[in-house]
């Protein structure tokens, strides 16, 4: 098995929850999260990975965005959550509490 | 001071259409049809003093320009612009306009700079020379040096966005035509990001590196929703809407007269007659023949990222001229089983429609949207 190919599918896979859950914090913009994902173990991406994701997020109805003017460059895109992205974060959130909880009683045996 | 740049582009179309009303113009004068002559030569001397060239100049820290001898002209603060790249947009006729979110001046040619402002507002400008000017501007705005990363800067990103759109059209991904934009927006505040002394080629091959592979963006899970080969909603309609037609057609075939009634004055009195075979298989045989060609080309296009945006008004056209084309054929059936309303009051409508929407595709037909 290629772990290497499992870990970046598993991290692309996580992308949705990764990104709501940074953007429950406050708007931000592509780029900053993805600076912020760099800083954090196993989660690093590249920029390329989170623009598709955006994208699908706000066809979604799940984010919005807006466009503020930057003194260095073309203005930025923020996005911010919506209150049906809310909705789906809690319940994806519970879910993966969920999940965690049935992967480590699997690892332990508990599960027959 | 001295301007440190100016170039004028020649309105060549311009030209020729007022020297054309200005001689009728003329004739009409002198044949004795006065006020009209007069009409004529006023509009084409107009039409000339505005639009024989446009120029623009860049001076005292403002670019400006003009059209013909500068009565009017429009100026911008060089320090508001953000950056400037060639026009993308197609073609879409001189002048005045509003497209690709910003107004375009042009009197010739199919060329223009785009001139992005910090705070978003594009305004593109016609000229022949789109590479002078746009060296010209960066050269004022970042010096020599800066002219030359500008257009170093322009290469890497256009070489990684025409990548990034074949991954994407291949993928025929969903979101091509948003995430081209974004990206695009992306890399030149990345650019604008970078210290003027670090706009080098390895540090613009880095951030085209950090963007990872383009094969990236298409790959990405739950990425992959449009099932692109299905007929959307306008193309079934047109397709029942023919099925319909044919149905009708073959129904009351029986019933019709050998030389169907097939054509109409504005008055609403025939003026043409057909053979009933041809008089009913016309119709059909021409709307299946531009449906079909409306569901096959964006399939085969090769560029997805481009039909994407667009499918909607494509399919739009499709459905109308489908009623068109269906009401028309209902009438004929009609007038010729003896119930006669005149077809002018249909086709007439719905011919402004139709126009109307082509305008409207027209106006929307942008090639890409960076």
């Amino acid at each position: 098995m290629n772990l290497e190919n499992w870990q970046t599918q598993l991290r692309k896979g996580l992308l949705d929850i990764v990104v709501l859950n940074l953007l429950n914090r406050g708007p931000s913009h592509g780029y900053e999260m993805v600076q912020t994902m760099k800083r954090i173990e196993g989660l690093q991406i590249r920029e390329g990975n989170i623009y598709p994701v955006l994208a699908r997020l706000q066809t979604d109805g799940l984010v919005t965005s807006y466009s503020q003017p930057s003194a260095d460059g073309p203005p930025r895109k923020y996005f911010q959550l919506t209150q049906a992205g809310q909705r789906a974060l809690e319940d994806m959130n519970r879910y993966w509490e969920q999940i965690i909880r049935s992967l480590e009683s699997v690892r332990k045996g508990a599960v027959l | 001071m001295n301007a440190q740049y100016r170039h004028s582009q020649p309105g060549y179309l311009s030209i020729v259409i007022s020297f054309i009303l200005i001689t009728v113009g003329v004739i009409m004068y002198v044949c004795g049809l006065r006020p009209l002559g007069i009409l004529l030569g006023v509009t084409g001397l107009i039409c000339f003093v505005f639009s024989y060239k446009l120029t623009a100049e860049i001076k005292d820290g403002y670019l400006r320009f003009w059209f013909g001898p500068g009565l009017f002209w429009k100026k911008i603060l060089l320090e508001q612009i953000a950056y400037c790249e060639p026009f993308k947009g197609v073609f879409s006729g001189w002048g005045i306009r509003y497209i690709c979110n910003g107004w375009l001046y042009n009197v010739s040619g199919m060329k223009a700079v785009t001139v992005v402002l910090k705070s978003g507002k594009k305004i593109h400008i016609g000229t022949d020379e789109p590479v002078q000017l746009i060296e010209a501007i960066n050269s004022v705005l970042h010096g020599q040096a800066g002219a030359e990363s500008a257009r170093m800067w322009s290469e890497v990103k256009v070489d990684y966005l025409k990548r990034l759109e074949q991954a994407l059209s291949f993928a025929r991904h969903p979101r091509s035509f948003e995430i081209l934009a974004d990206v695009n927006n992306h890399l030149d505040r990345r650019f604008g990001e970078l210290e003027l002394e670090n706009r080098n080629w390895e540090n613009f091959q880095k951030i085209a590196t950090e963007m990872g592979p383009p094969s990236d963006y298409a790959d990405l899970v739950g990425d992959k929703k449009t099932k692109w080969y299905l007929p959307s909603a306008a193309e079934l309609i047109s397709i029942c809407l023919i099925f319909v037609m044919c149905a009708v057609s073959v129904y009351f075939y029986p019933r019709m007269p050998e030389q169907m009634a097939t054509h109409w004055d504005m008055y609403g009195q025939v003026n043409g007659y057909m053979p009933k075979l041809p008089a009913l298989v016309l119709f059909p045989v021409i709307l299946a023949a531009i449906v079909a060609s409306f569901i096959v080309v964006p399939r085969v296009a090769s560029l997805w990222a481009n039909i994407e945006g667009f499918r909607k008004f494509f399919g739009g056209l499709a459905v109308l001229l489908s009623v068109f084309f269906s009401l028309v054929q209902y009438l004929t059936i009609m007038w010729n089983l003896g119930i006669k309303i005149n077809p002018v009051i249909v086709i007439l409508p719905m011919t402004a429609a139709l126009i109307g929407w082509i305008f409207f595709m027209l106006y929307r037909a942008n090639r890409k949207k960076y």
